[in-house]
């Protein structure tokens, strides 16, 4: 062997390194996807949108709940015997009112137990789902978020607010459109949270509920957390998994050049006193 | 051992580099497309045999992304009505239309001439959906004689939309401003709002007549396209058939999932749905034999 085939060698290995990568990190995911399902005897579907990531000439992508993931999820579901729990790990900023909706109407329609999994935040769209589920397990500072509508860039309910507030023949044509539109899309969100609400254990809530998610009592990106979510009355409770946790971290944030936030990845536990004598002197 | 060393030798050379590459960036495509194209034909195929019929699929998947990594929206053009037109005047009188359809909407004018093509037909038509028709797909299954979606899929209101805006919302302004404050352009919207759902109106009328008393097909017409609702509203096959009164089948056969997951799009870089493929089955049951049908 020369210096030559040495080099080719180098080439080809360092060439094929992604590819390997890539393979064993998909074959970690399917191994915990089906640990999972094992243990819990329950079909796992994740919806995950990393935010960000690059396309080919560098401008950011955002990901969000579309159509192509619905029509995703619910094949998945279609597959799925009507017995079976579902266990649905959500990671999503939300996204299109249709796209979630389908998903959480057939969530909703599914016999078997299903559980939404979040271990983050789920808002929006994602939040809309959950509601659909039997249960929401979040875990301790994950956040879910209001379900108001959004129309063109607008919250529905703001631009309802300037109809409140002033005569319509001082208002632009355009607001006037949107507020047409704002208003209509309040109300099918609303009536589809109190339908999704239906049967679940709300304690009679559910009409209250709808109100206070859908309507623009906060911010779109106010975070629902656990303690509110519990108050609120929902179906949470905050026990978990780890391999739930261990999955997501299976599914990090792609091609960013320079990670914003790092740490050693091994658990930290507090050891019993004196390591350190000398440090605080 | 002077084989292997042969063989490495015949890989790590300048003619070999290049045949790799060459396997790797224009056969392995080629036979990848061939193959998912032979897949699709024989679904196709097969669909057709058991029904003995035609079968069209037109299925626009949200967002391809182009060569320059732009995302590109997909939708009913005149483009596809001219495919479907084509290949609705190569089938015999005779023979029932199956018709798939996977789409957002569209031009009403594509739209339309599908769905009067489809209306025209003499055999049997049925419009399958399998996920969602939204407008200009919910304005082409009107046409059918029979309409059969999935359990969960949805169809939509086919209200007209003038640019960015529902020609419903633009009609709302002129009730509520007096017509000295109102823009001169939203002014020329609103005629063209008028125009448009009453074309549409008539359009959905006669696509529905023959299969209902007039009454009825006229007050889903006005129903769907009066802009009760917003755009993207959902309307699921219960929904579809309970509250607005079209007749709605949910026997979706199995081989259209089979067929509308060929045209899932090509090696996606980054999914964002995840599951290990294959059906679940309630422990206790026989596992791993045919697809269970809802």
């Amino acid at each position: 062997m020369n210096i030559g085939d040495l080099f080719w060698f180098f080439f080809v290995i360092s060439a094929m390194q992604p590819v390997i990568t890539k393979r064993m990190l998909e074959y970690s995911r399917q191994r915990m996807i089906s640990k999972i399902e094992h243990d819990r005897g329950s079909r796992v579907i994740l919806l995950v949108h990393r935010q960000e990531t690059m396309n080919f000439l560098g401008f950011p992508v955002y990901r969000y709940i579309d159509v192509d993931d619905s029509e995703e999820v619910l094949r998945a579901i279609h597959m799925t015997d009507r017995e079976v729990p579902i266990d649905l790990i959500l990671h999503t900023p939300g996204g299109l009112v249709l796209a979630a909706l389908q998903i959480a109407k057939a969530i909703q329609k599914h016999k078997g137990k299903v559980t939404a999994f979040v271990p983050h935040y789920a808002m929006s769209g994602g939040t809309l789902i959950s509601l659909a589920a039997d249960e929401i397990v979040m875990s301790e500072h994950a956040v879910l978020g209001p379900v108001d509508p959004q129309v063109g860039k607008f919250p529905a309910a703001s631009i309802l607010k300037v109809l409140g507030k002033k005569p319509p023949k001082d208002m632009e044509d355009e607001t006037l459109i949107m507020a047409d539109q704002a208003e209509k899309a309040i109300v099918q969100v609303r009536e589809s949270v109190k339908d999704l609400l239906q049967g679940k254990p709300t304690n009679g809530k559910a009409d209250e509920l709808a109100r206070l998610l859908s309507e623009g009592t906060w911010t779109h990106d106010f975070p629902i957390t656990f303690e509110i979510a519990q108050m609120l009355g929902l179906p949470v409770s905050s026990n978990i998994p780890g391999d739930v946790l261990k999955l997501m971290g299976l599914y990090p944030q792609p091609t960013r050049t320079q990670p914003t936030v790092e740490y050693l990845p091994v658990p930290r536990t507090r050891k019993p006193e004196p390591t350190m004598p000398s440090a605080n002197g | 051992m002077s084989s292997v060393k042969r063989f490495f030798k015949a890989i790590f050379s300048w003619r070999g580099f290049v045949a790799l590459l060459f396997v790797l960036f224009f056969v392995i495509p080629v036979i990848q497309s061939w193959r998912i194209e032979t897949l699709r034909e024989n679904a196709i195929r097969r669909l057709e045999k058991k029904h003995g019929s035609r079968v069209i699929v037109l299925i626009h998947r949200q967002e391809s992304v182009n060569v320059l990594g732009i995302p590109v929206v997909r939708y009913i053009n005149i483009d596809d009505s001219e495919d479907v037109l084509r290949a609705i005047r190569l089938t015999d009188k005779n023979t029932p239309l199956d018709f798939i359809l996977h789409t957002p909407g569209g031009l009403v004018l594509a739209a339309s001439q599908i769905a009067k093509a489809i209306k025209r037909h003499p055999a049997k038509t049925t419009v399958f959906v399998p996920h969602y028709a939204m407008s200009g797909g919910t304005l082409i299954a009107l046409a059918a004689n029979e309409i059969v979606m999935d359990p969960n899929a949805v169809l939509g209101p086919i209200d007209p939309q003038l640019g960015d805006f529902p020609a419903a919302s633009v009609l709302k302004v002129v009730d509520a401003k007096p017509i000295g404050r109102i823009d001169d352009a939203t002014l020329v919207l609103a005629d063209q709002s008028k125009k448009a759902i009453a074309q549409i109106v008539a359009l959905a009328q006669q696509l529905l007549s023959g299969k209902m008393p007039a009454e009825k097909a006229s007050a889903i017409a006005q129903r769907l396209a009066s802009g009760e609702w917003t755009h993207d509203f959902p309307i699921t096959a219960e929904a579809a058939r309970d509250l607005i009164g079209l007749p709605i089948g949910t026997q979706m056969p199995e081989e259209v999932f089979q067929l509308t997951g060929l045209y899932r799009q090509a090696n996606e870089a980054s999914p964002s749905v995840f599951y290990l493929p294959g059906p679940r089955y309630k422990k206790g049951e026989s596992s791993g034999k045919e697809v269970a049908v809802h």
